[in-house]
């Protein structure tokens, strides 16, 4: 029988008449998805993971902006010998790594640290002086000898330049670009293979910005390791599933289109690659093949029951048969991606599920799209596997075990059961056992060098980790006075006493060392003098005869902030909220006065509060997720029970993925974390292909119910183990990635789609077979259709809703304006730019590969009251002529501005959204915004701060920085920071930085050519360059001309139509 | 008037363009304050069939002059000259049969054809501008899909496909418009005889559909007339009045149009033994119009217009024709919310008051949706535009890719699939989906 006539069936006989439209019609969506593949990036940054306003993170920034930090890449050099590094050998090495370190590209030559650049502290008879350790070569045994006595007379650098043991050095690189991490990595393990390496030195490399770096080229390598093993064990599975050519290779092509689309359109969207999107890639492999197995399965059921029939028919009955339940468990699966989007604060992790639920829907289109239409094209062929199979399934092998799982389960069906309730009282037991960490040197395996040099370098050393306090006095010179130094000293004695702490640096620890120097260097001296005016003569003897920069780490040059570094031996969040927690009370309760004040940041303290968020946020990922799945299949099946019993499995899977994590010491991190949503979404499927199958098979065959039941196992069943072996295999292959989490994430999500095969096939059917639910034994097609409708406008609502809330959650986070910043820029909004203006623009627009398009046009500006009209009319080429844009400006910010663009091609005038202000105007690096404002701002769309002062060109510029007022701001404007360069004495921006929404750096802009017109201070070239495109547009004015009157009429849509 | 013929006419024609620009160019030398702009477009085009057949292989060479005379006074000339190598859109020697004669094309053989495309005069008269001349005018806020843009006939040569700015043929007229407030008020006036260009049986797009068919009974034996069509030069002029306001955010406009029909009306006659058939062209008032506005990252634009006098075939007249009114409305919603995206959709519904033996669907239903989205600093455009008849369920899908290769070259590919039964407008040319690649180099 045909199957019946409706929507579905009217689409899949034109997808069976019209093969090739949809195939080239599906093949351009994927290409032109794809197009943008080659502009994705990788970001491996840890801050990555972290919303770019949390607190804890912009505090950081804050205070490394202050004290000029990054995290560096680290270098260490170690001797085994006796006498460790105080050898002249091992001493020429750090000198010459360092000095090869301070000439790469990517490296700020006074942001590198060790032996070589620091200087002893001594008393001299005429108070102190400094001498760098390496300003006698250390060839000499009694150089040396001085050195090694000089450094152990330093207490400062004890423990964290030079491992008290004598055994290992640091060499402490600092980066100008955290994102050419990879970059200056690679060039540092250049230098260390090629150094002068003595008979007993090993050189090491680690620190967090090795980290960055490596990370980014390991985890490079191990896709292009996972993603062919992926690829191939899918094609195997598909092999031993249908035994053609076509069910192995067709489905690869779904997989293909589905990756690169979804890729694709990441890139088309600016969001870079994460460490964790590696994972994305195996799961779109394992996710989109299941929809192919499921049609497939199908079609060979039919051909093998009806071999008269024509190709295109049997196509059209196997996706007649398949199309419902491969939507559904798209919905489901998608369900369980988006909802990581909603309930997690990581970017990487809200865009994990933001295109895996992508990825999911793309690989349902393709398999109710371009997968029939090929099917259709092909001559109908039957699978040997499915020989002798009718329309209930097939008789193979695994078939065969399919159905005695059957017999077994619906002849013991209480036996099951109580199985089953054995399994979830042992899981129980153990999912108490789950623990929240991240270690973020277990990226690398235990063998890796980084991993090695990490923990060298942690055990030699006090330990690479930094967990830092800003101290703040209200006094200027605060920290001149000897009770607040004081003060700080207790802090780091207290800091020491917490586990792993090795040690702590403070600006104390100088003046301690100067003070002794200037007493003959006697021990008992190394205190903090008792008069406040000494300590002014300490640090002001230092800076005569030293570099008055060398403590820009520790203290502001106005002496009322000082940063307190406690140095921890190990990255874990387990075992650091302890010590984080001692140090916040110990701060409030000890430390904090009206006078002094000190708060916790560094790099170990913003790791513990985005990891805190993990557990909670988990929790809620893991509730949201199952009660979508559970709300969805409740709709569909209009049964309490059926959501029930269908989400029971799934249950049971999460809950043993649990137990598997408490028994095995597997922590809830980072790449765990998000296992529980995507396991949801992918076991669902499984109950709902059972659910569904049984629901028809009872319902034809009511006289037995139990030869009805085992009907399921040969077809369902049969198809569901192949989905099973697709996935589980899919993502098993991850198990043999050499990211530790991503190891773990495939075992976990492995695991519970096995469980959840396994408990759809046993105890769905044995609940079943012994409760009897009414929405099994009685249904009817038409509500089970319509019930699909319903549950995706509640499924697409409920998501809908948690956006908003979601959306609203992020806005509370601003941060207030401060004023002085915001004075700047009222200044440069009042500069005088002309009631009016007339002027020729010729723009040049450059690509990365140098191509060049030149535009021409002419533009007129003038002021209605406070209203600003500006139309600009393109000239030449000829493709663009007579283009025209028009723009009213009004100074309501709350009104929209209201913009028109006049198409030659249409020959009509477009009223464009004034909300477009983001986007590129015409091709240009300027967007909409910026041509229209033309060196100004919309004061209400930024939070400004004024960061100090910077020479631009010869010429002193006051530095702000502007943060857009809410992220919706920041989304409109297509950025999330800028730092103007404002001139006083014109009140303009001679350059400017935009990073974009994600905190990349996106473009600089520069103007350089402004000269008086008419008494008014004009640009008359603006460069533009995009970092991420490298693409650049330089905007050259001419004959600017303040005086003509500008006619108002100009400022039409009539005029805009008629041209110039 | 005798009209004058094609060669002469055209030679004339030629003659009156050049001198217009040389004296322009004079003028322009003369009083030194004026611009005198040259600029030239050459593309070529090939478009493939579904089966393989080649449909189109043309070279067209689009010449531009802009010459300002002073600061209130420009003129503009566009001209075109194409050769189609296939000749299968218009096989055949291209008519004038529906232009007037000042309007009409000059042909060298089958394959080549030459045509002043624009030629007009911008000056100022008091607080009027005024542009008088051969041109384009362009009403409504609709894409793709005409209500109000009816000031101008359209060529069908290669059906709706292709750039509205190329289909479109311009008109000799006067258009004057002028501010009344804060509103502004324009006035056309077209003496121009001129219809839509409709490709003959022979052509790729010929005709089909019942719609277009004279309601004749099933091997009734007929004769053609020539085409009736208007000739006087003040009589049978088209007027337009249309009065556009910016206000509270909306651009608004009402519009009035009295116009000739741009497609004839088929009459019967059956007073002989062999039934004739006469093109008619009839007139109409159309009174219209449209209001759009933006709101966040949404623009709305819609239009409504109503004519008065529209003629469809109908098998219950006598003479084959039924006179009706026609009311027809568009809303579309065009959304910017995603960088470098452009999403557009639009509903338009018409419907007429008189059904009885009308040929075709008194009401209609169509839907379109255009997605663009551009790549690489614009330099890349994708471009899919669907436009489906839910009526009668047919429609078009079209995909259009263009690179801008350097400043001066585009090349642009692109599919487009018709679908729906013969009977319909679309589904006519199901059969006729094809593939196609131009190259436009900008002189």
């Amino acid at each position: 029988m045909e199957p019946k006539k409706n929507s579905a069936g009217t689409y899949f006989q034109l997808v069976v008449d019209r093969p090739w439209t949809i195939i080239v019609l599906s093949t351009l969506l994927f290409l032109g998805s794809a197009l943008s593949l080659p502009t994705l990036v990788m970001d491996t940054r840890s801050d990555a993971f972290i919303n770019e306003n949390d607190p804890a993170l912009v505090y950081r920034e804050k205070v490394e902006d202050i004290f000029g930090l990054a995290d560096p890449i680290i270098i260490a050099v170690v001797n085994d010998s006796p006498t460790g590094i105080y050898n002249p050998e091992s001493l020429r090495l750090v000198q010459w790594l360092t000095e090869e370190a301070q000439q790469l590209a990517n490296v700020d030559p006074e942001r590198v640290v060790s032996l070589a650049t620091e200087a002893n502290i001594v008393g001299t008879d005429n108070g102190m002086e400094t001498e760098d350790f390496f300003d006698v070569s250390p060839d000499s045994p009694e150089r040396v000898s001085w050195m090694k006595e000089a450094l152990a007379n330093f207490p400062l650098y004890q423990g964290s330049l030079v491992a008290r043991d004598h055994s290992t050095t640091l060499i402490v690189i600092e980066m100008l670009d955290e994102f050419d991490a990879d970059t200056t990595y690679n060039e540092i393990l250049a230098i260390t293979n090629s150094a002068p390496v003595g008979l007993n030195d090993t050189v090491h490399v680690a620190g967090e910005g090795a980290i960055a770096g490596y990370l980014s080229a390991y985890i490079g390598a191990d896709a292009q390791k996972l993603n062919p093993l992926s690829a191939v064990v899918i094609t195997i599975i598909l092999l031993v599933a249908f035994f053609t050519l076509r069910g192995a290779l067709a489905p690869n092509l779904v997989v293909l289109a589905t990756a690169g689309s979804t890729f694709g359109l990441m890139a088309a969207f600016g969001v870079p690659f994460y460490v964790i999107t590696n994972g994305l890639t195996v799961s779109l492999i394992g996710m989109a093949v299941a929809d192919s197995i499921h049609v497939f399965s199908q079609y060979y059921i039919e051909q093998a029951s009806d071999p008269a029939a024509t190709q295109p028919i049997l196509v059209k009955r196997a996706m007649m048969a398949m199309w419902l339940p491969i939507t559904l468990t798209t919905i489901t699966t998608a369900a369980g991606f988006f909802t990581l989007h909603l309930t997690s604060s990581m970017p990487p992790i809200q865009f994990f599920g933001i295109f895996g639920g992508l990825g999911v829907i793309l690989a349902w289109f393709f398999s109710v799209t371009f997968l029939p239409a090929v099917l259709s094209l092909l001559k109908p062929k039957g699978s040997r596997a499915f020989s002798g199979s009718t329309t209930t399934g097939s008789t193979d092998q695994a078939s065969r075990l399919m159905l005695s799982l059957g017999n077994t389960v619906l002849d013991h069906p209480k036996s099951t059961l109580a199985f089953y309730a054995g399994v979830a009282l042992i899981a129980t037991i153990g999912a108490t056992k789950v623990s929240v960490d991240e270690i973020r040197i277990d990226n690398f395996q235990t063998d890796e060098a980084i991993y090695l040099a990490d923990t060298a370098m942690n055990k030699a050393m006090d330990g690479v980790y930094h967990l830092d306090v800003l101290v703040e006095t209200e006094a200027f010179e605060g920290l001149h006075q000897a009770n607040n130094l004081q003060r700080i000293d207790r802090l780091q004695r207290f800091l020491e006493t917490q586990p792993g702490v090795g040690g702590t640096v403070s600006v104390v620890d100088y003046i301690k060392q100067m003070h002794r120097a200037v007493n003959e260097n006697r021990e008992s001296t190394y205190s903090i003098p008792e008069d406040s005016l000494l300590i002014s003569q300490l640090f002001l003897l230092y800076s005569a005869s030293a570099d008055p920069t060398d403590f820009e780490e520790e203290v502001d040059g106005e002496y009322r902030q000082a940063l307190v570094r406690a140095k921890i031996n190990n990255g874990s969040y387990k075992k650091n909220t302890p010590v984080v927690q001692a140090v916040e009370a110990y701060l409030r309760d000890e430390f904090n006065t009206p006078d002094i004040t000190g708060t916790l940041t560094g790099r170990v303290n913003v790791d513990h509060y985005w990891i805190k968020e993990i557990g909670g946020s988990h929790a809620m990922s893991v509730g949201i997720a199952f009660l979508a799945v559970m709300l969805v299949v409740i709709v569909l099946f209009r049964s309490v029970v059926a959501g029930l019993i269908t989400t029971l499995p799934v249950a049971l899977a999460i809950l043993v993925i649990y137990a598997w994590m408490g028994f095995s010491d597997v922590w809830l991190g980072v790449g765990t974390t998000m296992f529980a949503s995507i396991a949801i979404g992918l076991c669902v499927d499984f109950t709902i292909h059972t659910v569904d199958r049984l629901r028809e098979l009872v319902n034809s065959e009511t006289d037995n119910v139990k030869e009805s039941m085992l009907m399921l196992y040969p077809s369902t069943g049969r198809a569901l183990f192949f989905n099973l072996a697709a996935i589980a295999l899919g993502f098993g292959v991850l198990i043999t990635s050499d990211v530790p989490p991503l190891n773990n994430f495939g075992t976990l999500v492995a695991l519970a789609v096995v469980v959840a095969f396994l408990a759809s096939l046993t105890l769905i059917p044995a609940l079943v077979y012994l409760i009897r639910p009414v929405f099994i034994f009685s249904r009817s097609n038409a509500e089970h259709q319509s019930g699909l409708a319903a549950a995706s406008v509640v499924l697409v609502g409920t998501l809908a809703i948690f956006n908003i809330t979601d959306a609203k959650a992020t806005t509370q986070d601003t941060p207030a304006p401060t004023l002085t910043g915001s004075q700047v820029m009222q200044a440069v909004n009042a500069r005088n730019d002309g009631n009016q203006i007339t002027r020729d623009l010729k723009v040049v627009l450059t690509d990365r590969r140098g191509k060049t398009r030149v535009q021409e046009t002419r533009g007129y500006r003038r002021y209605f009251d406070q209203e600003k009209r500006t139309v600009i009319f393109y000239r030449a080429p000829a493709n663009i002529r007579d283009t025209g844009f028009l723009t009213y400006d009004y100074p309501d910010a709350t009104k929209d501005d209201d913009q028109w663009l006049y198409l030659p091609a249409l020959r009509k005038v477009r009223r464009i959204s004034a909300s477009d202000r983001g986007d590129y105007f015409l091709g240009t690096d300027f967007t909409y915004e910026e041509i229209k404002k033309e060196n100004k701002i919309e004061l209400a769309d930024y939070q400004l701060t004024r960061l100090g002062l910077e020479n631009v060109d010869g010429h002193n510029c006051i530095v702000i920085a502007g943060e857009p007022t809410t992220p919706q701001v920041g989304k409109d404007l297509g950025h999330s920071k800028i730092i103007w360069r404002i001139d006083p004495k014109i009140w303009m921006a001679r350059s400017s930085d935009l990073w974009d929404i994600n905190g990349n750096h996106l473009k600089t802009i520069q103007t350089r050519q402004i000269e008086q017109i008419d008494g008014i201070w004009t640009a008359l070239e603006i460069n533009a360059v995009n970092h991420k495109t490298k693409h650049r547009s330089t905007f050259s004015f001419s004959n600017v001309d303040y005086t003509s009157e500008v006619p108002e009429k100009l400022f039409t849509q009539s005029r805009l139509r008629r041209g110039l | 008037m005798r009209p004058l013929t094609p060669l002469l006419s055209w030679i004339l024609k030629s003659v009156v363009h050049l001198a217009v620009g040389g004296i322009a160019l004079w003028i322009s030398n003369i009083a030194n304050a004026g611009e005198f702009d040259a600029q030239a477009q050459i593309s070529l085009a090939t478009a493939v069939e579904r089966g393989g057949d080649v449909q189109l292989g043309e070279v067209t060479f689009r010449p531009r002059i802009d010459a300002r005379l002073n600061d209130s006074m420009k003129l503009t000339s566009i001209a075109l000259a194409r050769a189609d190598l296939v000749d299968k859109l218009e096989p055949g020697r291209s008519t004038n049969a529906s232009r007037s004669s000042p309007s009409s094309r000059m042909t060298g053989g089958d394959r080549l054809e030459l045509e002043i495309r624009e030629l007009f005069l911008d000056f100022e008269l008091g607080d009027s501008q005024v542009r008088l001349g051969k041109q384009q005018v362009v009403w409504g806020q609709a894409d793709g899909l005409r209500i109000l843009d009816l000031v101008n006939p359209l060529n069908y040569r290669e059906f709706v496909l292709g750039d509205f700015e190329d289909r479109r043929i311009p008109l000799w007229m006067l258009n004057t418009e002028m501010d009344i407030g804060s509103a502004r008020l324009q006035f056309l006036w077209i003496p121009d005889q001129t219809y839509d260009d409709i490709p003959n049986a022979r052509a790729t797009y010929a005709f089909t559909s019942q719609a277009f068919q004279p309601a004749l009974a099933p091997g009734e034996q007929t004769h053609i007339a020539q085409r009736d069509k208007p000739s006087s030069l003040l009589r049978d002029s088209d007027f337009g009045l249309r009065l556009s306001i910016f206000t509270g955010g909306w651009d608004l406009t009402a519009n009035y149009l009295y116009h000739y029909q741009d497609q004839p009306v088929l009459e019967i006659d059956r007073s002989d033994d062999l039934t004739t058939i006469t093109p008619v062209y009839k007139r109409t008032h159309l009174i219209g119009g449209s209001a759009s506005t933006a709101f966040g990252n949404f623009v709305l634009r819609s239009e409504l217009g109503y004519s008065t006098d529209r003629y469809f075939s109908s098998t219950a007249h006598t003479n084959g024709t039924r006179k009706t009114r026609e009311l027809s409305g568009v809303a579309g919603f065009d959304y910017s919310g995603w960088t470098n995206t452009f999403v557009s959709g639009q509903i338009f519904v018409g419907t007429i008051d008189q059904k009885k033996g009308i040929v075709g669907e008194s009401t209609t239903l169509n839907l379109s949706l255009l997605m663009q989205q551009t790549y690489l600093n614009d330099s890349v455009t994708i471009e899919l535009l669907a436009i489906h008849n839910s009526k009668n369920d047919d429609g078009l899908v079209q995909f259009d890719l263009g690179y801008q290769l350097s400043n001066n070259l585009v090349i642009t590919t692109g599919v487009d699939v018709f679908y729906g039964q013969k009977t319909h407008l679309f589904g006519q040319f199901d059969h006729r989906d094809r593939l196609s690649l131009m190259l436009e180099w900008s002189l």
